[in-house]
């Protein structure tokens, strides 16, 4: 089995859900409006709600709640740390637990807990955006979303069409970078045995002939471009179009109808 | 970082908009060659970083971001050598924005900045030292380091309670991958940039 079959690409699940389906700049801009509104909410109740409801999207859209949970595994250790930290050196509320010289705080233990939460929110809503766009579709979104830019003379077009070719060929350079190590290992390249110092002189021999082979793609692919007329992004037409649709409309309006009701909570709640 | 205050915020983002869009300037007589070289080079860098987890997957244990890698920051500091500072920062920070692409980690705008587009744009000073290289790959590297810092006192000093010292803590935790990650580029771009140079030279 080929490496690049192994090691996934970012966080995508591919699927055929409402979410799914949605214009990916639809996606982008409802992702970056709900972080930006989330800064706002300042009490729980308002983050709880916001959560029900992601979570009922979540559930709508089919996802599997393990892929959203291993979105987090990164923060995992802040909210530890944040966890251990506010629990044992905040110097505010009653102690509950005393054990020596620790003393464990309900206001630390809240706080904690409301941090926690904050925290998991914003890579909750980051990560579903992953989960339901392929980093492709987002490239293409961003191109589009940003097109305006082209009036500063920013190369939009050219940028995304690089991400393009990186996205591409990232598998096949990672199948690449594996043939050459095993060809080196064959040969007696120490890349697996002795000490760390001796492994990473041997990487020396994979990384050449990578570098090499890398400038020699880049040289075809241009080739093969240049010979297609390939001229950047003035009057260029796409294979896939995008197309808003009336469920966007509706996508954008709910996105932002969930930002203003957990705003509004907030401001309600007591909590 | 919340006593910045508006104006500071918008002061800070205004400079770092007009720094892209002359960073962009230097980019205008870019052919379609040196594009695809662009794209390539991310790609071999992502390659080198997803290939190392699996090479060494017992190197995962730095929790949130921070990895050593496989050299994956030498393709960033070839084209910041070969084609100049702009170049490199410029690639730079399209391989920070892709990474957050791929798998983002966010709890605040200001160590979104820090943490992507920065912390892999300054990579790219290296091409200021482009006769004394390995002197601006150290630069580079400890420029990011210097980003991950920062991104991990803004984390301190917003979810840790008052009293704490968030320097010490952000220094020692990027310091311990950071460091490795700087001596793995220092002692591959040693070997091979004098090959490399020699064989992109000959290739145009």
């Amino acid at each position: 089995m080929a490496l690049s079959d192994v090691v996934t690409l970012g966080q995508y699940i591919p699927g055929n859900s409402l979410l799914h389906r949605l214009d990916p700049r639809t996606k982008f801009l409802a992702a970056i409006t709900l972080t930006i509104l989330l800064f706002f909410v300042t009490k729980i109740t308002g983050y709880f709600f916001f959560l029900v409801i992601l979570l009922s999207v979540v559930a709508a859209s089919g996802i599997s709640l393990r892929f959203l949970l291993r979105g987090l595994r990164p923060i995992l250790f802040l909210i530890l740390f944040t966890f251990v930290v506010q629990a044992f050196f905040s110097q505010e509320g009653n102690v509950i637990l005393q054990w020596g010289f620790l003393a464990i705080r309900d206001a630390g233990l809240w706080k904690a807990f409301f941090m926690s939460i904050r925290l998991t929110l914003l890579v909750l809503v980051t990560t579903l955006l992953t989960l339901v766009t392929s980093p492709i579709d987002l490239t293409d979104g961003l191109d589009r979303l940003f097109s305006f830019l082209h009036v500063l003379r920013v190369p939009v077009h050219e940028i995304a069409m690089m991400m393009t070719i990186a996205l591409r060929f990232i598998p096949t350079l990672l199948d690449e970078t594996d043939t050459i190590v095993k060809a080196q290992i064959s040969r007696g390249a120490p890349l697996d045995r002795g000490n760390i110092f001796r492994r990473l002189r041997g990487f020396v021999a994979v990384l050449i002939p990578l570098f090499v082979s890398a400038f020699r793609r880049a040289d075809e692919l241009a080739q093969a471009m240049e010979a297609r007329c390939y001229r950047g992004g003035e009057g260029r037409t796409r294979m896939r179009a995008m197309v808003l649709h009336w469920t966007d409309l509706w996508a954008a309006l709910a996105a932002l109808a969930l930002g203003l009701a957990t705003l509004s909570i907030n401001w309600l709640a007591v909590p | 970082m919340d006593q910045i205050g508006s104006i500071g915020w918008i002061t800070l983002i205004a400079s770092l908009l007009v720094g892209v869009v002359l960073l962009l300037s230097r980019l205008r007589d870019f052919k379609t060659r040196d594009w695809a070289e662009l794209g390539m080079m991310l790609a071999l860098a992502f390659a080198l970083k997803f290939f190392s987890f699996q090479f060494f997957g017992w190197l995962r244990i730095w929790p949130n971001g921070g990895a050593i890698t496989l050299a994956s920051m030498v393709p960033i500091f070839y084209l910041a050598l070969r084609r100049g500072w702009a170049v490199g920062v410029f690639a730079g920070i399209l391989f920070g924005l892709f990474d957050f692409l791929l798998n983002p980690f966010f709890f605040h705008p200001a160590q979104f900045l820090l943490d992507y587009p920065l912390a892999f744009g300054v990579l790219g000073l290296a091409g200021l030292w482009r006769k004394q290289y390995i002197l601006g790959i150290v630069v580079g590297g400890l420029a990011r380091m210097t980003c991950h810092i920062l991104s991990g006192v803004i984390f301190f000093s917003s979810y840790a309670p008052a009293g704490w010292n968030p320097w010490l803590y952000s220094l020692a935790y990027n310091a311990s991958y950071m460091l490795p990650e700087i001596l793995i580029s220092v002692g591959v771009m040693a070997l091979i940039w004098p090959r490399l140079r020699w064989v992109s030279e000959a290739a145009h």
